[in-house]
């Protein structure tokens, strides 16, 4: 049997739409930070040259270590329980528009730019990139998709990151 | 059943008495290897600014960032062989004196004199200090006591620790 009924998007989660909703700044990433990222990364193999050897990383075309573009520098900061999910002010909106939805990961989408290096600093600037409804087949689905842009200290763009959650009206 | 007869001590066992048996070099401390690990001891806790705070830590006693004591400089190496502990040419000897190769950690203890700060490079050096033997109450047990100093690029003492290995 399929469910017809409406989600309505609230206006006050709409009116996050292109915002900046939360900006965080990380640690100086470090040398051994991206050392243990690519350990835990390439384990039980040793990582390539690239993360931990500077000699080596020196003679590539990066011109030194870079981390590999998985590392998350907001891992382990100081008031930041879970570097996965920086804190922002849309999350309590969409708790309380989704009473009642049961979730589900709608996937995310990353695209690199400027890869990271010890001693940089980088910014993230959490937005909502978009937000909508879908009659699925069984269910209405509401699509949420959040916008993470880094940028490091010299301004340049390191990825830009889209997380989408699915809140499905019923039991899938 | 109990084993009455003490073992005594071989030569070739009392030949590694003040030999060194393990030496390793750290990767230098960052700032982020001394917040990390201020967090996980401190969890879920925020740590003491001591560990992470800059601005705070200058005015200190201690005139900037510091790590706790505990910290452990050479976690996640590449070269994972440093984790060796460096005693398998005492195996042999062990074997020939009759004693197994079973271990008992038999405790240890530390001594801290200087403090780890960010950028210190930190060398590790194991010795045996003593090997001796002492009838247990079933069987002979073989002590292992070893000592490690480690010292930072400066060559300052940072601490001594002393573990024993029980062999039997």
């Amino acid at each position: 049997m399929t469910l017809q009924q409406e989600i309505r998007v609230s206006d006050e989660l709409k009116t996050w739409l292109g915002k900046e909703a939360a900006r965080h700044t990380s640690p100086p990433v470090s040398e051994a930070d991206i050392r243990k990222c690519a350990i835990a990364v390439y384990w039980p193999e040793m990582p390539p040259r690239l993360y931990w050897d500077a000699d080596y990383a020196e003679k590539t075309r990066y011109g030194g270590i870079v981390a590999p573009e998985v590392f998350n520098p907001f891992a382990w900061s100081i008031g930041i329980v879970s570097g996965a999910f920086l804190p922002d002010p849309i999350s309590p909106i969409l708790q309380r528009a989704g009473k009642g939805l049961n979730w589900l990961n709608g996937g995310n989408r990353d695209e690199f730019h400027a890869p990271m290096r010890p001693g940089d600093v980088i910014t993230s600037v959490t937005s909502l990139d978009d937000v909508h409804t879908r009659q699925g087949g069984r269910f209405p689905m509401l699509f949420f998709t959040k916008k993470y842009v880094w940028t490091n200290h010299r301004g340049e763009l390191v990825k830009v990151s889209r997380q989408t959650s699915i809140g499905v009206l019923g039991t899938p | 059943m109990t084993q009455e007869k003490v073992i005594p001590i071989s030569d070739e066992l009392k030949a590694f008495i003040g030999r060194e048996c393990n030496r390793k070099v750290s990767a230098p401390v960052s700032l982020s290897d001394i917040r990390k690990w201020a967090i996980a001891a401190y969890w879920p806790e925020t740590p003491p600014r001591l560990f992470w705070d800059e601005e705070y830590a200058k005015k200190t006693r201690f005139g900037g960032i510091v790590a706790p004591e505990d910290f452990n400089p050479f976690s996640w190496p590449i070269d994972r062989s440093t984790y060796n502990m460096g005693d398998e040419p005492t195996h042999a000897p062990t074997k020939r004196m009759g004693i197994g190769l079973g271990m008992l950690n038999g405790g240890g203890g530390n001594e801290f004199l200087s403090r780890i700060r960010p950028g210190d490079v930190i060398t590790s050096v194991t010795k045996f200090d003593d090997i001796f033997c002492r009838q247990g109450s079933k069987w002979p047990m073989l002590f292992f006591v070893r000592k490690t100093t480690w010292t930072n690029q400066k060559g300052e003492v940072i601490k001594y620790n002393t573990h024993v290995a029980i062999k039997h």
